[in-house]
């Protein structure tokens, strides 16, 4: 009886050596509107960053994106960087735990590059429908962004750029 | 250059950055300078800081397709690390010399079909946007 075995990369391979069944491709094809994906897989630029003998060299993606057309609430989530948000509704977005975010589990994916958090109003409502950005401000360790609990975007186009403090006490606004 | 401090020929930081199995692993340039002046300047790829001289007169900026700005071919050089742009008034005579900034086509600057530096030493950040309709303001 032939044993099938696993050869470099995960093919099975048979008894003899010679590579059969090789994987077939993704099943699933990118969005329409994504003309970006040309390898089916691969939105924005990515880059090894290196965070420390533990973790080592992690590809991290540069400033990708992630669009939010509904009002609600909405937790950023690894691998996180830039939220752009078209809703003509309230939308309110959930910061993580800052020390989470830097001392970065052995997750995938990683953190962005530079760690930043964008929210950005691509839909010109914001002035209609504040766009709150909450920090872990109602649970301890009680983070801040600038001292206040939330950040809001008022205007029209408005964009809010936030970065980890590395003592891990909360956020920083870039304005 | 006088930025070019090893006497290397590159005058900028450079870092590999991961563009997808057929393209590979591509040197970029972080945030290279390029000095423009009156006129009509149309971005290449490789620019990623313009540095706008607004005492001769105005300055409209050009910019490119944002398609193959992301979907990026195979050229030199290649679009500036994350693919920003960034344009600045760096003498200060915007308020009398405008900056205009326009994109290619029917594309957007926040969904505006242009937009000007008419502030002394403002500066606009531009990144394309996923869905390759435009830029918006970062």
């Amino acid at each position: 009886m032939a044993t099938t075995v696993l050869g470099p990369g995960g093919y099975p391979r048979g008894p003899y050596g010679n590579f059969a069944l090789k994987r077939p491709p993704p099943s699933a094809l990118p969005p329409s509107h994504d003309l970006t994906q040309l390898d089916r897989g691969l939105q924005f630029q990515s880059m090894l960053t290196y965070r420390g003998p533990s973790l080592g060299w992690v590809q991290t993606v540069i400033k990708p994106q992630r669009l939010i057309t509904v009002g609600g609430t909405y937790f950023i989530q690894p691998g996180d960087g830039i939220i752009l948000v078209n809703a003509m509704d309230f939308v309110t977005i959930i910061l993580p735990f800052v020390a989470d975010w830097v001392n970065e589990s052995f997750y995938q994916p990683a953190e962005s590059f530079d760690r930043s958090i964008w929210v950005k109003d691509i839909g010109g409502h914001a002035a209609d429908f504040n766009i709150n950005i909450y920090s872990q401000s109602f649970q301890f360790p009680f983070e801040w962004i600038d001292d206040q609990d939330h950040a809001v975007i008022v205007a029209k186009f408005g964009v809010a750029k936030i970065y980890p403090l590395t003592d891990l006490t909360g956020w920083f606004l870039d304005i | 250059l006088t930025s070019d401090l090893d006497q290397s020929g590159n005058a900028y930081q450079q870092a590999k950055v991961y563009l997808g199995p057929s393209l590979g692993w591509v040197m970029q340039q972080v945030k290279p300078e390029k000095v423009v002046g009156a006129g009509t300047i149309i971005l290449q790829p490789g620019d990623s800081l313009i540095m706008a001289h607004t005492d001769v007169g105005p300055i409209t900026v050009q910019l490119p397709d944002v398609v193959p700005w992301i979907r990026e071919a195979a050229y030199q050089p290649m679009t500036g690390f994350e693919r920003a742009i960034w344009i600045k008034d760096v003498l200060g005579n915007a308020n009398v010399n405008n900056i205009t900034v326009t994109p290619f086509g029917t594309q957007t600057i926040d969904l505006q079909s242009s937009f000007t530096i008419i502030s002394s030493f403002a500066m606009i950040r531009l990144y394309p946007l996923f869905d390759l309709t435009g830029w918006f303001r970062g």
